[in-house]
């Protein structure tokens, strides 16, 4: 029951955070290194992660760190999704604050499976137009042979 | 095209949950000034129209979209 009460406790939460583009590819993995090790004092497992990819962002976001405010214009975005006992999920948040190179998170429930279709969307998007393209030309060929063979006719006679 | 003739996005295409990462769908229901599109126009149904803004909100506050734009 113990066991069963516990599991009922626990929620699918994912982190989605911006490191400051000053700290370098090289020193992400370390920073994500942080956040991970947070959630493992916390006894959360872990379900799936994206690593931090450099991307620009649609309005600066300003943070202060040690007495320097500090403007980013882009910023390492990455993500976790975790599961985690709900009463620990504020204690989480207050963890991920103090941690200075993380210039914005956000904490949402969601779950388990894959949420993010916007990639597939893309490709057939791309598919689809490369489809029209080909047809296009394969009627523009036909109308063009027809022609063709319409002058040669009136020619002949 | 008349509203009633249009279906849901989301449901047409089995999506049970909307991400604020994904920006590419979005895209697709923002206008140019970075406004979310009425359900009138995208002819999104009300339970979805509900989960996207939130969505989209979630994504301007992570400055992954732009709060106004132009």
């Amino acid at each position: 029951m113990t066991k069963e009460s516990s599991k009922d406790n626990t929620k699918v939460y994912e982190v989605g955070f911006h490191i400051a583009p000053f700290v370098g590819e090289e020193n992400i993995a370390h920073e994500v290194s942080h956040i991970k090790d947070v959630l493992d004092s916390m006894r959360a497992e872990v379900i799936s992660e994206d690593f931090p990819r450099l991307r620009a962002l649609a309005y600066p976001i300003a943070k202060i760190i040690k007495g320097d405010k500090k403007i980013s214009t882009e910023a390492y975005f990455g993500w976790v999704k975790f599961e985690l006992a709900t009463d620990k999920i504020e204690a989480f948040k207050k963890e991920i604050e103090k941690l200075d190179n993380v210039i914005r998170f956000l904490v949402i429930t969601t779950v388990k499976e894959n949420t993010l279709y916007g990639a597939k969307f893309v490709q057939d998007k791309e598919a689809k137009r490369v489809e029209k393209t080909e047809k296009k030309s394969e009627v523009k060929e036909e109308v063009n042979e027809a022609e063709l063979d319409k002058s040669i006719e009136n020619l002949v006679v | 095209m008349s509203v009633n003739s249009k279906q849901c996005f989301f449901k047409q295409n089995q999506i049970n949950h909307i991400d604020y990462k994904d920006i590419e769908i979005l895209k697709r229901f923002i206008n140019p000034h970075g406004r979310i599109l009425s359900s009138k126009k995208t002819g999104v149904c009300a339970k979805n129209q509900r989960k996207l803004a939130n969505a989209i909100k979630l994504a301007r506050f992570m400055s992954l979209m732009p709060y106004v734009a132009r």
